[in-house]
């Protein structure tokens, strides 16, 4: 029985040879074939789900409420150390040096991630910018929404932090950084679906021991990670909590 | 819960002894001076249903002043300010005992005697559609809406 895999469509464009190696090593550990299957957007991944057609998920913590409530998925294991927090960021040549200089009819635009979305709108809240959610732009991918940016196509852009600074430099070079979210507490997660129930114990080892094999660690590397954590029931109960208070 | 430790207080302060809702009482000691909301932080945390908290992070810990061994089991009004009315505190429970979230402006008490100013939303965590606590989510507050706040919270029960 073939494993499909898919990884959340926020990761940088370079990392995807990075996924498809993660996905070759862990096939060889766990001596299953296991089909990597990028999603070029939230929207068509999220309908891969709903259709029964993903197995293995680095989900990020929005989805994962989703993920457990509504399809059973279980979460395995985090990235160590690496907290996903929003990131708001604006044209190279704008003026505004904190939120509360920006102009409260900006352009506030997104990259198809409606729940981090909503956090970076919780960090425009105070300056009340970009309050009339109906009015947010919504783009494909991060580096659509940095092009967007640095071309005025849209005046405060949200990302994911990590995505952010795994944009291409070039267009990094068109954009800057006005505040970061420290929630500290929401991760991405593996998460896989109730037809692997029998191999949780077996994933959990073999991403556990990643990182004492050198060619595991290798991919490690290239994906900008340092190993894998277990993730305790209690821990992702509190982020789906989190995440419902969000958008109770 | 212990009582504040006045020795932590810039003068000048106020004191009093707070009676909680279990009988309970606590000295508390304050002063006006409000520490910054700084921008981005997201605090968050879980309660029991009795308020005692379950979970806090980093964000809690640093704006509270409190160590995170002080806080965890701690009831969440070990953070009550004096300024905050009694009607407010009241309307939110009965309004997350209802089963609905709760959106407001809070002043809290650090335990420095310092406040800082939160807008808050708390709502009832469920499992199998049966309520085993509360979780909440602060950040930092629009200036005009404290503004507004301290004038009405002063006319309140």
């Amino acid at each position: 029985m073939d494993i499909r895999f898919t990884v959340s469509p926020d990761f940088s464009p370079e990392k995807a040879a990075a996924w498809g190696a993660f996905g070759a090593w862990l096939g060889g550990r766990l001596e299953r074939e296991l089909v990597f299957e990028p999603y070029a957007g939230f929207a068509s991944q999220r309908e891969a789900v709903e259709e029964d057609r993903v197995d293995l998920i680095y989900a990020t913590p929005f989805d994962a409420a989703m993920l457990v409530r509504e399809k059973g998925f279980a979460p395995i294991v985090k990235p160590r150390d690496r907290a996903d927090e929003a990131l708001i960021a604006v044209g190279m040549d704008d003026p505004a040096s904190s939120i509360f200089d920006l102009d409260r009819h900006a352009v506030v635009a997104g990259a198809g991630d409606a729940e981090l979305t909503r956090i970076g709108l919780l960090l425009l809240q105070p300056a009340d910018v970009g309050q009339q959610h109906e009015a947010i732009l919504v783009f494909d991918s991060y580096p659509e929404l940095a092009q967007a940016l640095s071309r005025r196509a849209a005046g405060v852009g949200i990302f994911l932090k990590q995505a952010y600074y795994e944009l291409p430099e070039m267009l990094r070079a068109g954009i800057r950084p006005l505040v970061t979210s420290e929630i500290h507490v929401v991760h991405h997660q593996l998460m896989c679906a109730p037809r692997l129930a029998d191999d949780h114990d077996r994933l959990r080892g073999a991403l556990e021991d990643m990182e004492r094999e050198a060619d595991g660690r290798a991919i490690l590397g290239r994906l900008g990670m340092t190993g894998w954590d277990p993730v305790a029931s209690e821990e992702s109960d509190f982020t789906i909590d989190l995440m419902e208070a969000l958008f109770a | 819960m212990n009582d504040m430790n006045p020795e932590l207080v810039g003068a000048p302060y106020r004191d009093a002894v707070r009676t909680h809702f279990d009988g309970t009482q606590r000295a508390i000691f304050w002063n006006d001076s409000e520490e910054p909301f700084p921008d981005g932080r997201l605090i968050v945390s879980r309660t029991d249903l009795r308020g005692n908290i379950t979970h806090v992070n980093r964000s809690f810990v640093e704006m509270s002043g409190y160590s995170e061994g002080e806080l965890m089991g701690a009831p969440h009004c070990i953070l009550r300010h004096p300024d905050m009315p009694a009607s407010v505190f009241r309307v939110m429970w009965e309004t997350i005992a209802s089963g609905a979230k709760w959106q407001g402006y809070v002043k809290n008490l650090r335990r420095d005697g310092r406040h800082y100013w939160v807008f808050a939303t708390v709502v009832p965590s469920t499992r199998d559609g049966v309520v085993l606590g509360y979780t909440s989510v602060r950040s930092k507050p629009a200036r005009a809406k404290v503004a507004e706040c301290e004038a009405l919270y002063a006319t309140l029960p």
